[in-house]
């Protein structure tokens, strides 16, 4: 939409549509200055203009930063190779450089790291002992729902691959057929022993029980959280903001968000890198910020009645590889990232 | 003229065949488009750029081994590489056939040049367009479709070798850049229109109406947003929502004007008397659709009469009879004149007791009594001071790196391993139920020693791999690694600049410096004097056999034609024996006694002309004439056959 078309709209149509929303005035009155919720209004066309700012950062001078408190440490740290404790690496000549895609958490702390240059899981337990198990070389995502693992080659096979977590062994075979471009997957979901497909970082369409049995196709606007009462949506703005919209899950799918939190960054948002709440409504956000010099990558929690927003800055991806999921919530409440340097990886956890 | 020419070749290659005199023709976006939804399915090849739509050839490309390629291989007629696909999709520099292979450029020529392409800022990217990176012989490009709300983007690319030429979502590095192909005519403006609840303009922007709660419509009256509280058509006025603020607006062919407060004036806009919405007293209605109340009202302690048409009129009660509503309140409500009621006083807390004075309802502290105040997480619930309060549940399990909490009645104690962080990097760490444990673990580390590198865990410790190179093999610099980084400091003195025609070099400011040429003239005109990997060669001329003069003199005839001989005196300590000048050792050489060095400048040797006809005049003290003779005239032709070479 151009200014001119824009403002002429705004002139027709009256700001007294969107009325003003006393509950949420309170709370912004209430709660920090810099990340406050707003009056939900619907956002226009998602055009990269916003999308992929390059300006100089638009830091808000007024607005104070954003209160660190969320805890950090280096789980560990991974150099380029394909020992047993090492990550694949492609970088160099005219190919998309690439490194591991995806991670994710189970229950008890373990952490899968999708080393598909390898063609293989590399799983950390929290003893610091080592595992793995096979993955196709073009797999691009994982899930883990204990005792299986299911992995995600969008682009190549296009289908889900169900394997037992004990020896390895595929189970099963799942194709994508129930999505139209299985290249615009965004993520792997599991909500309510089901599991998902996200679009576009936007609809989730259920592909099958996590056990792999059949179930009726269901879309879902947003990622569902644990409670099973909301659903979040996130969106950059304008270059250096983010917000975070929560919705009822039983309200329809174009209706007004509950709740729309919003942060003001220091820097320019390169991109969204995760979002998902916790067992107790906590809400986390993580963020790429910077540009090439200077990367930046900050995890945002707010507490699960929007307060208390805090903020950890995370080991940044300092390189041009693709990745898909860096950066996973445990079922523990913990957060996980991947940082990239030239010589490998690091995994480290954050902690409320 | 020819090293001209040739520089421009080279420069032609550097800048891509545009320099060919070819020319890309005019193209849409929606031409590149086409072009690169074609390639999705084709297979990646390395330097290749041919692939024929819809063909169910689709070649094939073999990795061996992980790093991708070049370490590969492909067969058949038809894939792409990442810049290979771009710039074929744009067809650039020259219209080229999709099957055809041709691959113009690469990464390092989109990132370095602006051929056939310019360099927008990356938030405009549009549909068509391409985002490359190139580093350090690294390099990809991919074409862009469209961003999503996190900022990653739909895109066409060769991915590489296992992934072939694909359609799909992904990110987007701030290492990347944006491109856009030159000469591409934008497509014919849009008719204006609906598509759904969006409105798309005449140049083709899109807007949504949704966004300001309103609808697309497209009727006789032209193609607007229509607010959702409005007719389409015609002029009224209508209540927004949220009647209690009041707001009033008029609705002219379904866009809202003049939007008014009736709340400015303690009035609710209310629809409930039919027609068009208009302002009601507050005192007369109870909500924004429901009619307003006929009768008398307590407002204030003063009575007012409500008319059906929401107007009021004030009828004051009797002095000693003040105007009462049924529960005491001042706002609307019917009411009368005479005494205060309470109506229902119960504030449904058991820990009070709850009374009626005089049109107040009071609520006294209750006696103490058991109570439920409602949170499973408190035990021994009382009623104090008005309240039911209860002990919150003690959950402690005694192990300091669990959280401990109430969930539900029931306690719950979370392992924290954070909090068991030991900071050794050689460890794992984690809380279970007896606390914190910190178990070996292996991979790199970081010894904090910045010298070091390849540092590794073993057995639960950060061991020191091997030192840091700083050697820049640079003579004239002193390394070292210092602080975690190498130091570079400059020396002076001699040095050595690899070219033995130097003499003199020289280390100033961390480099060694070329000292002054090697001086090879011999003094003779018709000789073209130069160095030679150290040596002095003397080209033209006739060879010559240096004789000795005395014990103490060498004899040099002249090359030339018509020029006199040198006669060269030995220096001290030295004597002539067979054309040169040696050491006083018998049999050793001082180095200004061989005959290839005879005609240097040295400083061993004073020269100077004599007559050329006086040869005989010349003895060489050698016992062995004919061998010295014999020597001096190998190595003379030896020169001149060098010089040749």
């Amino acid at each position: 939409m151009n200014r001119g078309m824009r403002a002429a709209m705004a002139v027709a149509l009256l700001a007294a549509c969107a009325p003003p929303q006393p509950s949420l005035s309170a709370h912004t009155a209430a709660g920090p200055v810099q990340v406050h919720p707003v009056a939900a209004t619907a956002s226009g066309g998602s055009r990269l203009a916003k999308a992929v700012p390059t300006q100089a950062a638009h830091a808000d001078s007024a607005a104070p930063a954003i209160p660190s408190g969320l805890r950090v440490r280096t789980v560990r740290q991974f150099a380029w190779g394909s020992g047993p404790s090492q990550l694949g690496h492609v970088h160099g000549g005219e190919q998309n450089p690439e490194a591991p895609m995806a991670l994710d958490v189970d229950a008890q702390g373990s952490v899968y790291i999708l080393d598909q240059v390898n063609e293989r899981v590399l799983i950390t337990r929290r003893d610091g002992t080592l595992a793995q198990v096979p993955a196709p070389r073009t797999a691009q995502d994982l899930l883990v729902a204990t005792p299986q693992l299911w992995l995600l080659d969008r682009l190549v096979g296009r289908e889900l691959q169900r394997v037992d977590l004990s020896n390895g062994a595929l189970l099963q075979t799942l194709p994508l057929t129930a999505v139209a471009e299985p290249g615009t997957i965004s993520a792997l979901w599991a909500h309510a022993g089901d599991l998902y497909a996200e679009l576009g970082h936007s609809e989730l369409v259920r592909l099958a029980q996590l056990q792999g049995a059949s179930r009726p196709q269901l879309s879902v606007f947003g990622r569902p959280t644990p409670d099973g009462l909301r659903r979040l949506t996130a969106a950059r703005v304008v270059p250096n903001q983010v917000t975070v919209q929560v919705r009822r899950l039983s309200d329809a799918d174009d209706a007004p968000p509950v709740r729309a939190l919003q942060a003001t960054l220091p820097s320019d948002v390169q991109q969204i890198v995760e979002l998902a709440a916790d067992a107790i409504g906590r809400i986390w956000l993580v963020v790429d910020l910077g540009d090439a010099a200077h990367p930046v990558r900050q995890a945002l929690m707010w507490e699960a009645d929007f307060s208390d927003p805090r903020r950890a800055d995370l080991a940044p991806w300092r390189g041009p590889e693709e990745t898909l999921r860096p950066a996973r919530l445990a079922p523990s409440g913990h957060l996980f990232a991947l940082g990239l340097t030239a010589d490998g990886l690091s995994l480290q956890e954050v902690a409320p | 003229m020819i090293r001209r020419l040739a520089y421009s070749l080279i420069l032609a290659s550097l800048l891509g065949p545009s320099l060919a005199w070819a020319n890309p023709d005019p193209m849409t976006r929606d031409q590149i488009v086409a072009n690169s939804k074609s390639v999705v399915g084709f297979s990646y090849w390395w330097g290749g750029a041919a692939w024929a739509p819809g063909s169910s050839s689709k070649g094939k490309c073999t990795p061996k081994g992980s790093s991708g390629c070049p370490n590969c291989t492909h067969s058949g007629s038809y894939g792409a590489d990442c810049s290979g696909f771009v710039a074929k999709a744009w067809q650039i520099d020259k219209p080229t056939a999709l099957d055809k292979n041709y691959h113009p450029y690469s990464t390092w020529h989109f990132d370095t040049y602006t051929t056939w392409w310019t360099k927008p800022a990356k938030g405009d990217a549009k549909r068509a367009d391409a985002f490359n990176y190139n580093s350090n012989g690294a390099g990809h490009v991919w074409m862009f479709d469209k961003g999503d709300p996190w900022g990653s983007a739909y895109a066409w690319e060769c991915k590489g070798c296992s992934y072939g030429c694909v359609y799909n979502l992904r990110t987007v590095s701030s290492y990347y850049g944006l491109i856009r192909r030159k000469l591409i005519t934008d497509p014919p403006a849009c008719k204006k229109h609906c598509e759904g609840t969006a409105i798309i303009d005449e140049t083709c922007d899109k807007g949504d109406c949704a966004a300001y709660a309103a609808s697309c419509v497209d009727d006789s009256l032209g193609v607007r947003c229509v607010s959702n509280f409005c007719p389409a058509k015609g002029k009224t006025q209508v209540c927004l929502p949220d009647a209690k603020n009041g707001k009033i607006a008029t609705c002219d062919n379904g866009a809202l004007k003049d939007q008014g407060n009736c709340g400015a004036y303690g009035a609710w806009c209310s629809t409930a008397l039919g027609g068009a919405a208009k302002c009601v007293s507050g005192l007369c209605a109870t909500s924004a659709t429901a009619k307003p109340v006929a009768g008398d009202l307590c407002y204030n302690g003063k009575r007012y009469t409500c008319a059906p048409s929401g107007d009021i009129a004030e009828a004051p009660c009797p002095a000693d009879q003040p105007c009462q509503t049924a529960a005491g309140k001042t706002g609307p409500g019917s009411g009368s004149c005479g005494p205060k009621p309470c109506g229902n006083c119960d504030d449904g807390n058991p820990c009070t007791d709850d009374s009626c004075n005089d049109g107040t309802c009071v609520h006294a502290a209750s006696a103490a009594k058991a109570c439920d105040d409602g949170n499973p997480c408190s035990e021994g619930d009382v009623c104090g001071a008005g309240t039911c309060k209860g002990m919150s549940k003690v959950c402690d399990d005694g192990v300091a790196c669990t959280t401990d909490s109430c969930a539900a009645g029931a306690c719950v104690h979370q392992g924290d391993d954070v909090q068991c962080d030991d900071g050794n990097p050689c460890t794992a760490d984690l809380c279970d139920k007896s606390g914190c444990k910190h178990n070996n673990q292996d991979g790199a580390c970081d010894d904090g020693d910045g010298c070091t590198v390849g540092n590794g865990c073993k057995d639960g410790a950060c061991v020191t791999g091997t030192a840091a190179r700083c050697d820049d093999e640079n003579t004239c610099t002193q390394d070292a690694c210092e602080e975690g980084g190498c130091v570079h400091t400059p020396l002076t003195g001699a040095c050595s600049d690899g070219n033995p025609c130097t003499e003199g070099d020289y280390c100033a400011q961390g480099q060694c410096l070329a000292g002054k040429d090697k001086d090879c003239d011999d003094g003779f005109a018709c000789t073209v004097d130069s160095c030679e990997a150290g040596g002095c060669v003397h080209a033209g001329g006739s060879p010559q056999v240096p004789v000795c003069q005395g014990s103490g003199k060498v004899f040099m005839p002249s090359p030339c034609p018509n020029e006199p001989g040198q006669v060269r005196i030995c220096s001290p300590g030295t004597s002539c024996m067979t054309g040169t000048c040696v050491g006083s050792d018998a049999g050793s050489s001082d180095g200004s006694g061989s005959l290839g060095s005879l005609g240097d400048s040295n400083g061993s040797q004073g020269t100077k002309s004599v007559a050329a006809a006086n040869p005989s005049g010349c003895s060489t003290g050698s016992s062995h004439p004919a061998t010295s003779l014999a020597l001096a005239a190998a190595a003379l032709i030896v020169g001149y056959r060098r010089r040749r070479a």
